[in-house]
C-alpha cells in the first residue's frame, strides 16, 4: 500500500499539468509575497476559489506553490526596501536591508533563496516521514481523544496569539459563535440565524476569509499610505553573488533554524512570524560573530529565512493528520482540501494516500523550481515593489469580489465578505488576533460532534474524558497550559503583535 | 484613539454579541430555554458556551486594560479606509443593479484616486483592462455566472 502510494507520488512528477500548476502557483506566490502589504494568507485566500474549478491533483499543487512562493517572496521587499512583504519576513529585513545598503543586496537575496529552499526541503522530509506514521496512530483515536485534541488546539491558539490571552480567548469565542450559525447538523434546529434564511447554511468560510485577510489588509495598507515612505535600495546585480564558502558557513545555522521552524510549525498557533524571530535569536546566540547581527549578517538572513520557510510543510502535519490547522494559511488550505473532497483527518492517508504522496512529491519538486526560478528571476523580482498602490489595491479589491462570488455563486457572500473586512480591520486596530477566530471556526464543528459522540457513548457522563488514557493526558496538558497562561498574564505584559498576516 | 477606549469598545461589541446570541438561543417562544445549558448534547449548548466565553473574555480585556499601565494610543486611521469601505459597500449594492463588469469598471475608476493616484494615463487603462481580465477569467474560463448587467 505504502509502496503503491509512493509510486503514485513519483508518477505525479511526470504529470505536466500538476507541475505547471505548481510552477504557476509558485510564480504567483512570489509576486504576491514580494508586494509589500499583500500577505501569503491573502494570496492563498484570494486565489483559492480558482482551484475549486480544477481537479484536486492540479488545484492543491497550485495552492501549495502559492504558499511556498509567498513566504519566500516576502524576503524580497524586506531586503530591497526594508519593508517585509509578509510578517514572516520581518526578521529578514534587519540584516537583509543592512546588506543591501552596503551594496551586498544580491548576496542577501541569494542567501535568502538558498536558506528558504534548504529549510523547506528538510521540513518537507519531516512532513513525509512523520505525517503517515502519525496518521496510523491517530486512527486509533476515539471521540473523547479528539474532543480533547480540539480543545488543546483552541487553548493553544487562544493562549499564544496576540498581545494577551484575553484577546486570544475573545477571538476563539467569537469563532465558536460564528461556526454555530446555521442549522444544527444533528437535530436540524436553526441556531443564531436571526430569521435570515441566507444564514441557514452557515457563514461561508472563504468569503469571510477574503474579507478578514484580503480586504481588511487593503484598508490597513491604505491607512499607511502617505505615512510611510518606501526607501528603495538599488540592488546591484553586477556584484558577486553568494559563494559556496558562504553557503557552507551558514549551513549549520540553516539546519538549526529549519529544526526550530519545523517544530514550531507543527504546533497549532505558532506560525512563521514567530519562528523567524526565535530562529534569528538562536542564531545570534550561537554565532561566532554575534556583533555582526543587525549590521548586515548573511547568517542572520539565513536564520530568519530558514526559520520561516520550514514552517510551511510542518504546518501541514496537524492539518492533514488531525484536521487541525497550524496557522491561518493552513486554515485556508484546509477549506480548499475539503472543497476538493479530501477530508483532513486520520483517514485521509487511508482513503487518499496516493494523492497525498503526489502532493508530497510536488512539495519536493517545487523546492527545485523555487531555486531555479528564484535565481533566474531575482534581478526582475526586485522591481515588483514599484507597482503603484493605486493600481495594486483596486485590482486586489476586484479579485476579492470575483473570488467571493465564485465560491457559492451567492450575492449574500459579498455581504459576508464586507462584514469580515470591517471586523478584520477593527480587530487589527485593537490588536485582537484574527487567526484564533478562523481556526476556532474551523474546529468547532469537529469539537461539537466529537463531544456529542463521547457523551452518547458514556450516557452523558463526563468521566469518559478521564478514563480514556489519551484524553486524560491531553486534559492534564490543557489544565497545565491554562495554569501557565494564567500565571504569565498576571506576571508579565506581552508586547503588541499587530502582525496578523503571514 | 486611546488603547483603553478601543478595548472598551471591543468589550461592548463582545457583550452585545453574547447578549444577542443568548436572546436568540434562550428567548422567545421557540427558544431552547436556559435549561438547555445543562444538556451538553442540546443544539443550544455549544453556542451558549461560546456566548458565555465571549462575555467573560470581553470583561477580561477591559479588566486587564484598566489594571495595568496604559498602552500606546492607536494611530489615527484617517479618512482613507472609511472612503474605501464606502466605495466597496456601494459596489456591492450596484452589482445587482447594473451588473458585475460595469460595477468593477466604475470601482476601478473611483478607487485609484482614493489610494492617492491622480494620473489619468494610469487610471484609465487600469479601469479598462483589470475588470475585463477578471470578468473574462471567471466568466469565460472558470464558467462563473456573475449577475447580469445592463450591457454585459
Amino acid at each position: 500500500m505504502l509502496i503503491e502510494a509512493i509510486q503514485h507520488g513519483l508518477s505525479v512528477l511526470t504529470d505536466p499539468l500538476a507541475l505547471a500548476a505548481a510552477l504557476a502557483g509558485l510564480a504567483a506566490g512570489i509576486v504576491v509575497g514580494a508586494l509589500p502589504g499583500l500577505t501569503a494568507t491573502m494570496a492563498v485566500a484570494v486565489l483559492a476559489p480558482f482551484t475549486f474549478f480544477m481537479d484536486a491533483t492540479i488545484g492543491i499543487p497550485f495552492l501549495l506553490g502559492i504558499y511556498k512562493g509567498a513566504i519566500y517572496g516576502g524576503s524580497i521587499p524586506a531586503i530591497t526596501i526594508n519593508t517585509p512583504g509578509t510578517a514572516a519576513a520581518a526578521a529578514t529585513a534587519i540584516d537583509g536591508a543592512a546588506l543591501a545598503r552596503k551594496g551586498f543586496g544580491r548576496k542577501a537575496l541569494e542567501m535568502s533563496l538558498v536558506a528558504s529552499v534548504m529549510a523547506d526541503l528538510l521540513a518537507t522530509l519531516v512532513l513525509i516521514f512523520v505525517a503517515a506514521p502519525l496518521a496510523s496512530i491517530a486512527i486509533g483515536f476515539g471521540s473523547p481523544d479528539f474532543t480533547m485534541l480540539y480543545l488543546f488546539a483552541l487553548v493553544m491558539i487562544a493562549g499564544v496569539s496576540g498581545s494577551s490571552a484575553a484577546k486570544g480567548a475573545f477571538a476563539v469565542a467569537l469563532g465558536v459563535l460564528v461556526a454555530c450559525v446555521g442549522l444544527d447538523p444533528m437535530s436540524g434546529a436553526s441556531r443564531l440565524t436571526f430569521g435570515v434564511i441566507d444564514l441557514w447554511g452557515g457563514i461561508s468560510l472563504v468569503p469571510l476569509l477574503i474579507g478578514m485577510f484580503a480586504l481588511s489588509e487593503v484598508l490597513v495598507q491604505a491607512e499607511r499610505l502617505g505615512r510611510e515612505r518606501l526607501n528603495q535600495v538599488k540592488v546591484e546585480m553586477a556584484v558577486e553573488g553568494i559563494t559556496r564558502a558562504e553557503v557552507r558557513a551558514a549551513t549549520p545555522t540553516i539546519l538549526r533554524s529549519s529544526g526550530i521552524g519545523a517544530f514550531l510549525g507543527a504546533l497549532p498557533g505558532l506560525g512563521a512570524e514567530i519562528s523567524c524571530w526565535i530562529a534569528y535569536g538562536m542564531a545570534k546566540r550561537r554565532s561566532m560573530q554575534p556583533e555582526t547581527f543587525g549590521q548586515g549578517s548573511l547568517e542572520g538572513v539565513a536564520a530568519a529565512e530558514a526559520g520561516n520557510n520550514a514552517v510551511c510543510p510542518a504546518a501541514l502535519i496537524p492539518m492533514m493528520v488531525f484536521g487541525i490547522p497550524g496557522d491561518t494559511i493552513t486554515a485556508v488550505l484546509l477549506g480548499a482540501f475539503m472543497a476538493q473532497g479530501l477530508l483532513p483527518g486520520p483517514l485521509l492517508f487511508d482513503q487518499h494516500g496516493p494523492v497525498l504522496y503526489g502532493f508530497f512529491a510536488i512539495l519536493l519538486i517545487t523546492n527545485v523550481m523555487l531555486l531555479v526560478f528564484g535565481l533566474g528571476a531575482i534581478r526582475y523580482l526586485r522591481h515588483i515593489t514599484a507597482i503603484p498602490p493605486g493600481v495594486l489595491y483596486p485590482t486586489v479589491i476586484a479579485l476579492c469580489f470575483a473570488g467571493t462570488f465564485a465560491v457559492n455563486n451567492a450575492v449574500f457572500d459579498w455581504w459576508i465578505m464586507l462584514v469580515g473586512a470591517v471586523l478584520g480591520y477593527a480587530m487589527r486596530k485593537a490588536d485582537v488576533p484574527i487567526p484564533p477566530l478562523v481556526i476556532a471556526m474551523l474546529l468547532t464543528p469537529g469539537l461539537e460532534s466529537s463531544l456529542r459522540q463521547s457523551l452518547t457513548l458514556s450516557d452523558g457522563s463526563l468521566l469518559i474524558f478521564v478514563t480514556e488514557p489519551i484524553a486524560a493526558t491531553l486534559l492534564v496538558v490543557i489544565a497545565a497550559i491554562i495554569c501557565l497562561l494564567g500565571w504569565q498574564s498576571l506576571t508579565t505584559q506581552r508586547p503588541s503583535t499587530n502582525q496578523q498576516g503571514i | 484613539m486611546p488603547a483603553r477606549l478601543a478595548d472598551l469598545l471591543f468589550c461592548l461589541l463582545g457583550l452585545g454579541t453574547a447578549l444577542a446570541a443568548a436572546l436568540s438561543l434562550f428567548g422567545g417562544p421557540r427558544g431552547a430555554g436556559i435549561g438547555a445549558l445543562a444538556d451538553m448534547t442540546s443544539p443550544a449548548f455549544f453556542p451558549a458556551v461560546g456566548a458565555i466565553a465571549l462575555a467573560v473574555a470581553s470583561l477580561a480585556i477591559v479588566a486587564r486594560s484598566f489594571s495595568g499601565p496604559a498602552a500606546a494610543a492607536l494611530e489615527n486611521p484617517g479618512l482613507r479606509p472609511l472612503l474605501i469601505l464606502v466605495v466597496v459597500f456601494v459596489m456591492a449594492l450596484l452589482i445587482g443593479q447594473i451588473g458585475f463588469l460595469e460595477t468593477l469598471i466604475i470601482g476601478l475608476l473611483v478607487l485609484p484616486p482614493v489610494f492617492g493616484m491622480r494620473d489619468l494615463r494610469l487610471i484609465l487603462p487600469t479601469a479598462a483592462t483589470v475588470p475585463l481580465a477578471v470578468y473574462l477569467l471567471f466568466e469565460r474560463v472558470l464558467l462563473v455566472r456573475f449577475p447580469d448587467g445592463v450591457i454585459f
